[in-house]
């Protein structure tokens, strides 16, 4: 098989006592679109700036198509940046923001024209072309800077949380279309962004980052699904972290005893050493509720409150001992169990449902 | 109480603006007046006093030799007030606060002290006594004031812009001109006049230095030593006129008035 389009190997980026990316590798295949994901401070934007040339590795070294990119400035590379401030330049129009990267590269006048027009026609800014991009609203900005990037030709598109100024009906689109554009030319996206909800609804895979290091790469459905630590747990959402010591365990199946009780987890692809204190974690969406809920784990508890996503509910159920317990109803579900805020539940799910983290720390 | 506080406050503000601006309403208004003494009544309209000052070869060499001081004194000074000020913006180095420092430090110097200094240091050099040292003096004093303008606009510059084109495969020399340059246009048309200006009518270091190639402002003063003449007025006038208009003109470019921000949209209707 052929080498991956970049190799990010044992890269480190120090400043001063600050380490903000530690010890990372991971591959970017071609014609994949790639997010990387996490809060604010994770590194992720650090990543970027290093791919872009912005910042040297402090250590380890990151490779295009082979060739080391160490010691390379910004402008000896091909790795063009949309911004997340979009930086597009204020003095110019739309069509000379889109040709600058084209005379930068000395581009014939006529030919760099040429070319900024297709891109502006492909992105729907034709009529827009002459006018000042302070003049142009968020939407259309956002569809300068695109062009402005591409019409480089670039292998690798590099994004920079590039829709977190836009509203969320218009976020949705761009989203669709980066989505359709990446599909269309065949390229590598790169995107980073803290939003959990652009990164699964556009990327292939998502790197899920934190403190300067990765926690888990996968496809978007893994990571939901099969979050490997408590840290992507905790940061995705929609799962229930419960601590208990191993009992017993057979058939892929672990018995765990906890505060409320002894549970049932999967143990699939998990080493597991017996007497000793585990996180486990269930999944919010194969939670049943009900008097008559049968399941291989059952507790009860006392509704807190819920809240409407789309037409998706999330109760809070109140646990002896203080916790909380998360479960994700749909909406028709909800209805039929005529729940009052106070009212006493009983939540139960299948051993299926739950499972011992990958990775404990 | 309010309403007290308020009028009371634009009461002494005018009261502060006539103060100021009554010498030099008296010249404009005195340099039309037909009477050679400047005393009231005035005894009708004449334009003389323009037409003997500018038939005067003294005065208008000495209208010459400003403007050629000023025009490349301006030149100078945003030049050099423009690297400054990016230097201060881009780079971080040990001993940075003592530049920026030393860059501002010129207006704060009591001019007779700069004036002295300014002679004595260039007469060593060969150099005081003619329009050179003029020039240099006027450089070292609009200096700071151009740094000033370009660094303010640079400030408004958002820190992306020259990553993003450097981004873009522009060199760092290139983006400077293709970039930093043309987002600074108007702070740097700006700084021009308004350093011009303070060359054309710095009187006190050009007094020291000038030697017998005077300046506008030291001619008058030579005027002043011998006679009292409305010809003074006239002259008065047209400096006064000369350095408003290009601060006027200077500060609409430098939009100090609305700090406007680079890359701002003016939200029109949204049809993404």
């Amino acid at each position: 098989m052929a080498t991956p389009l970049l190799e990010i190997s044992r890269v480190s980026k120090r400043f001063g006592d600050y380490t903000a990316v530690t010890e990372t590798s991971f591959n970017i295949e071609r014609g994949e679109f790639l997010a990387i994901m996490g809060s604010s401070g994770c590194g992720k934007t650090t990543m970027l700036r290093m791919l872009a040339g912005l910042e040297q590795p402090s250590s380890g070294e990151i490779r295009l198509d082979g060739v080391s990119q160490a010691g390379l400035s910004p402008w000896e590379r091909d790795l063009p940046l949309v911004w997340q401030s979009l930086a597009l330049f204020p003095f110019l129009n739309v069509v000379d923001n889109v040709a600058f990267g084209l005379k930068m590269r000395g581009v014939k006048k006529d030919e760099r024209l040429e070319r900024a027009r297709v891109w502006i026609k492909k992105l729907e800014l034709e009529e827009f072309a002459e006018r000042n991009v302070t003049q142009l609203s968020g939407g259309q900005r956002q569809r300068v800077a695109l062009a402005r990037a591409l019409v480089n030709e670039p292998k690798v598109l590099l994004l920079d949380e590039p829709l977190s100024a836009l509203d969320a009906h218009l976020s949705i689109r761009m989203q669709a279309l980066l989505r359709s554009l990446q599909r269309e030319l065949g390229i590598t996206f790169i995107y980073v962004t803290h939003s959990q909800a652009e990164a699964f609804s556009m990327a292939d895979r998502v790197v899920v980052m934190s403190r300067g290091k990765v926690e888990q790469i996968g496809p978007p459905k893994d990571i939901y699904r099969f979050p490997v630590n408590r840290f992507v747990a905790e940061f995705i959402g929609n799962v229930n972290i419960f601590r208990g010591r191993v009992e017993a365990d057979a058939n892929g199946v672990a018995r765990l005893s906890t505060g409320l009780g002894p549970m049932l987890a999967s143990t699939a692809g998990v080493t597991v050493q017996r007497g000793r204190e585990s996180d486990f974690y269930v999944n919010a969406d194969q939670i049943t509720l009900g008097a008559q809920a049968a399941g291989e784990n059952e507790v009860s508890g006392k509704l807190l409150g819920y809240k409407f996503v789309g037409n998706m509910v999330t109760l809070f159920l109140e646990l002896p001992g203080g916790d909380e317990l998360k479960v994700n109803l749909p909406e028709p579900a909800y209805d039929q169990l005529q729940i009052k805020i106070g009212d006493m539940a009983t939540a139960s799910w299948p051993a299926s449902a739950a499972s011992l983290f990958k990775i404990t720390e | 109480m309010w309403n007290f506080l308020r009028n009371a406050g634009r009461s002494y503000m005018l009261l502060v603006l006539l103060f100021v601006l009554a010498p030099i309403a008296a010249s404009l208004v005195f340099s039309f007046n037909a009477d050679r003494f400047p005393s009231l009544p005035l005894k009708g309209f004449t334009t003389d006093w323009y037409r003997e000052t500018f038939s005067d070869p003294l005065v208008l060499d000495a209208f010459v030799r400003s403007l050629y001081v000023a025009v490349p004194a301006g030149m100078l000074s945003t030049l050099l007030g423009f690297a400054a000020a990016y230097t201060d913006y881009r780079f971080s180095f040990r001993g940075k606060s003592l530049f920026n420092m030393l860059m501002l430090l010129p207006p704060t110097i009591p001019a007779v002290i700069m004036g002295l200094a300014m002679l004595s240091y260039l007469s060593r050099l060969n150099l005081a006594g003619n329009m050179y040292a003029v020039l240099i003096c006027h450089v070292v004093t609009g200096l700071p004031f151009s740094m000033a303008i370009i660094r303010l606009r640079l400030g408004q510059m958002d820190p992306s812009l020259e990553p993003a084109a450097w981004n873009l495969r522009a060199r760092a020399g290139q983006t400077l001109w293709h970039v930093v340059i043309p987002f600074c246009r108007q702070s740097l048309v700006a700084a021009f006049l308004i350093t011009a200006a303070v060359s054309f009518d710095e009187f006190i270091v050009a007094w020291f230095v000038s030697g017998l190639e005077e300046t506008v402002p030291v001619r008058v003063l030579v005027f002043l030593q011998g006679q009292v003449s409305p010809r003074i007025n006239a002259i008065g006038t047209v400096v006064f006129a000369t350095s408003i208009l290009l601060v006027v003109v200077g500060t609409a470019f430098s939009g100090l008035g609305k700090a406007s921000r680079a890359g701002k949209a003016v939200d029109s209707s949204d049809n993404a």
